[in-house]
């Protein structure tokens, strides 16, 4: 089904272009801020660009599932989805997924040579391969919470708020731009209490600043927030079937 | 002369229509403004961060880049709210919805432009005048060349709208490729302008002026020299005439009814 | 120039270059480097005179050239050739004068300001149509007065139903006394009631001011009750053009006899009377006037059946002009 999605999302190709230039597009434009800018580490400028790629690689490939699954809500059609033999819940995450490795992908092929260009420098293979892992499952896990901000429209008509302070917020507190290192020190620790930091800045920082150890803090805060995610997801989802068994459609 | 005062007095009165349909929706409206306004904020601070490591950037500090925001932001703003219309162009062509507009007895284009006032753009002036109030530039004295320097983003940031929904006339359904144009514009205007060099920054001063709406009006606030203000105003005066052109030159093509992918 | 013509067309064409899309890829590069178009004759020289006053009804299939037409006589589009003549006027080189002089109302499209009162519309449509505040309020009121819209006039139209809007609608094309109204499909989507009123309505307005109507529709009720000329239009050509009273003389040769029996009709072939269809004892007859009058038909069906009703009308205006269609 994920394999289906996948090539079904091929199809679609004016939006993967267009979300390929803006990827492109951001990341010339922060280069080239970053050449200009005096880092305390010389090296930093470099790495800096590989830093925005991974993140912008993560926020743009997650597609808007919650939009999806609140038109369902929405039009009612929902209900005629709880009929089918499948999971709900499954049926829409396989294929969110499909979509989210068929834009990964793309936008991953564009990375590595870009940044080699914009950079002048390519990380090892192996740190780079892991990065990219770890940022395909912070992407999955993107999916997971923006189908809970979809359920969300069951109870509140609208999850189009919700989901405008979830991005915001990850901007600012996922460090999306600038490593969070960079942030004062009360605003870093406010960061750890949120998924943010997890999803973005800590997979992304593996190019900045890699060790086993590190890794296997950032695959573990990735687990924990993907657990966090799909308890809630589903506890929501469970609420709204009772509700609809109660009340009708 | 009787007739552009009536063509004007027109034009006002849409865009207060328009307006008053907007606020109608109290809620919206409210929600809207406030989120873009806070919007607007998230974005800046990165560079409030940026600047508490970094003071200053090839001669450009934190007051600067608020000084940028707030033209952006301000020209965005008054596009939004008094010249939204213009934002629709390319759907109103494909829909149809532009007959209605031209068995009317005044200036197509101006009945457009004033036809939607866009909410949003209420937080965009908001948060304009907060920026320009946190960069330390807005004194009465600058007041006036700043209010300037606004209008003509504005004018740019509109003329460029009405370029990107005549593609319709050409191309059909085109209107996301105008809403990622768009979205192009104003991205690359909002950063300064020591980050373009070459070909692009040439590239931002003339297909896509995003520089006319940045940092062009910037460093004639930051260092005011009668030839900037010259030429911000001489550019302006020459987009609008190219849009004002390239629309009346489509709607040609609508009139001889040679729609690409419509029915007949 | 006759200024007793309210509109006159001559010999009026228009062509549409059309490009059909290819659909392989080769097919797709094919046309980018040189492009096939087909020359599509939506109007292919048709000409009529309207006079001032005259109700006129412009209909035909779909794809036959009727909303391209209105869209030549109201300017929106330039013809290939032929002219177009609003009261001396080029409606699309003197758009803004000939504008002044016409109002339109497109059934599926709304002039009207969605989230608020009509009243807010009225009132943005007087400065377009430079209306003085003291001309506004009288025509406004004595409009309302006759659509009767005060109930509603300050109420978001977003809360009006189709049949209120549609009474805004044409309270805006009014406002600044046009001399001709253009109406497509004005009745569609809306209930008995309020299609008999708008059409009550657009028919005091043409006798009380004089006022020019022209309507495309496809409702046979608009035609035979407001307009008094019909203009039949296929394949961009005009196939009719007479009144509408002369149209059912002319093409009337039978009546519909409807008899209701409670016992079945055995009913054996006659050769003036054609049963055309039965269902539960409703029986639904052709009578060719021709070979009998309607006295002779219903006493034949009087003299060998029993039945509990019998009526006896002309066929419904729709199957003349299919009639004539097919023809």
């Amino acid at each position: 089904m994920i394999f289906f999605s996948v090539v079904h999302n091929g199809n679609n190709r004016k939006e993967i272009i267009v979300r390929s230039l803006f990827f492109m597009v951001i990341l010339y434009i922060f280069s080239n801020l970053w050449k200009i800018t005096q880092f305390s580490n010389e090296a930093d400028h470099h790495l800096m660009v590989w830093y925005l790629a991974v993140t912008e690689l993560i926020m743009l490939s997650v597609p808007l599932v919650q939009v999806d699954i609140e038109n369902d809500i929405r039009s009612g059609d929902v209900v005629y989805q709880l009929l089918k033999p499948v999971n709900y819940l499954f049926l829409k995450l396989a294929d969110s997924l499909g979509a989210l490795i068929f834009r990964f992908l793309v936008l991953a092929v564009i990375t590595v040579p870009y940044c080699t260009y914009l950079s002048g420098f390519t990380p090892p293979p192996l740190l780079l391969a892991g990065t990219l892992l770890s940022a395909l499952i912070a992407g999955i896990v993107f999916v997971i919470f923006h189908m809970m901000i979809g359920l969300t429209a069951f109870k509140l008509q609208d999850s189009t708020p919700i989901f405008w302070v979830w991005q915001r917020s990850g901007f600012l507190f996922g460090g999306m731009l600038l490593p969070l290192d960079y942030y004062p020190w009360y605003l870093k620790a406010f960061c750890a209490f949120l998924p943010f930091s997890a999803l973005l800045y800590k997979p992304a920082n593996l190019i900045l600043h890699f060790s086993y150890l590190e890794y296997v803090s950032v695959l573990s805060g990735l687990l924990f927030w993907g657990a966090v995610g799909a308890i809630c997801m589903n506890s929501l989802y469970l609420s709204m079937l009772k509700s609809l068994r109660v009340n009708g459609g | 002369m009787g007739g552009k005062v009536s063509e004007f007095r027109t034009f006002i009165e849409s865009v207060k229509t328009s307006i008053k349909s907007s606020v109608s929706l109290r809620e919206s409206f409210i929600l809207q403004s406030f989120f873009m306004l806070v919007s607007n904020i998230i974005f800046f601070s990165f560079w409030l961060i940026y600047f508490s490591n970094f003071h200053s950037v090839k001669g450009w500090t934190i007051s600067d880049m608020a000084c940028l925001y707030g033209v952006v932001n301000g020209a965005y703003g008054l596009f939004s709210v008094f010249l939204g219309g213009s934002r629709f162009i390319a759907r109103m062509i494909f829909e149809g919805d532009l007959d209605s507009l031209i068995v009317k007895p005044k200036n197509l284009l101006l009945l457009i432009v004033g036809s939607k006032s866009v909410t949003s753009g209420w937080g965009d002036l908001i948060s304009s005048l907060a920026f320009f109030i946190f960069s330390g530039y807005l004194t009465l004295w600058n007041f006036p060349l700043i209010l300037i320097l606004v209008a003509t983003a504005c004018l740019t940031i509109t003329s460029f709208s009405i370029l990107m929904g005549s593609l319709a006339f050409w191309l059909g359904d085109s209107h996301v490729l105008s809403k990622q144009l768009f979205e192009f514009l104003l991205t690359f205007s909002n950063y300064p302008k020591s980050i373009y060099v070459g070909a692009v920054k040439f590239f931002l001063l003339t297909v896509l002026p995003s520089g006319f709406i940045g940092f062009i009006p910037i460093e004639t606030i930051k260092e005011f020299s009668i030839s900037g203000l010259l030429t911000i105003l001489l550019f302006t005066a020459f987009y609008c005439v190219l849009a004002i052109k390239i629309f009346h030159i489509g709607l040609k093509r609508y009139a001889s009814g040679n729609k690409p992918g419509f029915k007949v | 120039m006759s200024f007793s013509n309210s509109i006159t067309v001559s010999d009026l064409k228009k062509e549409f270059s059309v490009s059909s899309p290819a659909k392989s890829l080769k097919g797709k590069l094919i046309q980018f480097f040189s492009p096939k178009c087909e020359i599509l004759k939506a109007v292919n020289g048709i000409s009529f005179q309207i006079r001032r006053g005259e109700k006129v009804a412009f209909i035909g299939p779909n794809g036959a050239g009727k909303s391209t037409t209105i869209k030549l006589l109201t300017g929106i589009f330039q013809p290939t050739s032929g002219k177009v003549d609003i009261f001396g006027l080029d409606p699309f080189s003197q758009r803004k004068k000939v504008a002044h002089k016409i109002g339109t109302v497109f059934g599926q499209r709304s002039q009207l300001w969605y989230h608020l009162p009509a009243y807010h519309s009225f009132k943005l449509l007087a400065t377009i149509y430079d209306i003085d505040k003291k001309q506004f309020e009288e025509r406004l009121s004595h409009l309302c007065h006759l659509f009767q819209l005060d109930r509603f006039i300050s109420r978001p139209v977003k809360e009006l139903s189709l049949g209120e809007r549609m009474r805004c609608e044409l309270v805006s094309s009014l406002l600044h006394n046009p001399e001709i109204l253009f109406l497509d499909e004005p009745t569609i989507g809306l209930d008995i009631i309020s299609k008999a009123a708008i059409r009550e309505f657009i028919q005091q307005r043409a006798e009380l001011h004089d006022t020019t109507i022209f309507l495309t529709s496809h409702d046979v009720a608009d035609i035979e009750r407001v307009c008094d000329r019909m203009i039949l239009i296929n394949n961009g050509k005009i196939v009719l053009d007479e009144s509408v009273k002369t149209v059912k003389k002319r093409y009337l040769n039978c009546k519909h006899m409807t008899v209701k029996a409670d016992e079945p009709l055995p009913w054996h072939t006659h050769a003036g009377m054609q049963l055309m269809e039965e269902k539960k004892g409703v029986y639904l007859f052709k009578v060719d006037m021709n070979l009998m009058t309607p006295q002779e038909a219903i006493t034949y069906i009087s003299q060998h059946y029993r039945f509990t009703d019998i009526t006896i009308e002309d066929p419904p205006l729709e199957e003349i002009i299919k009639g004539i269609y097919q023809s």
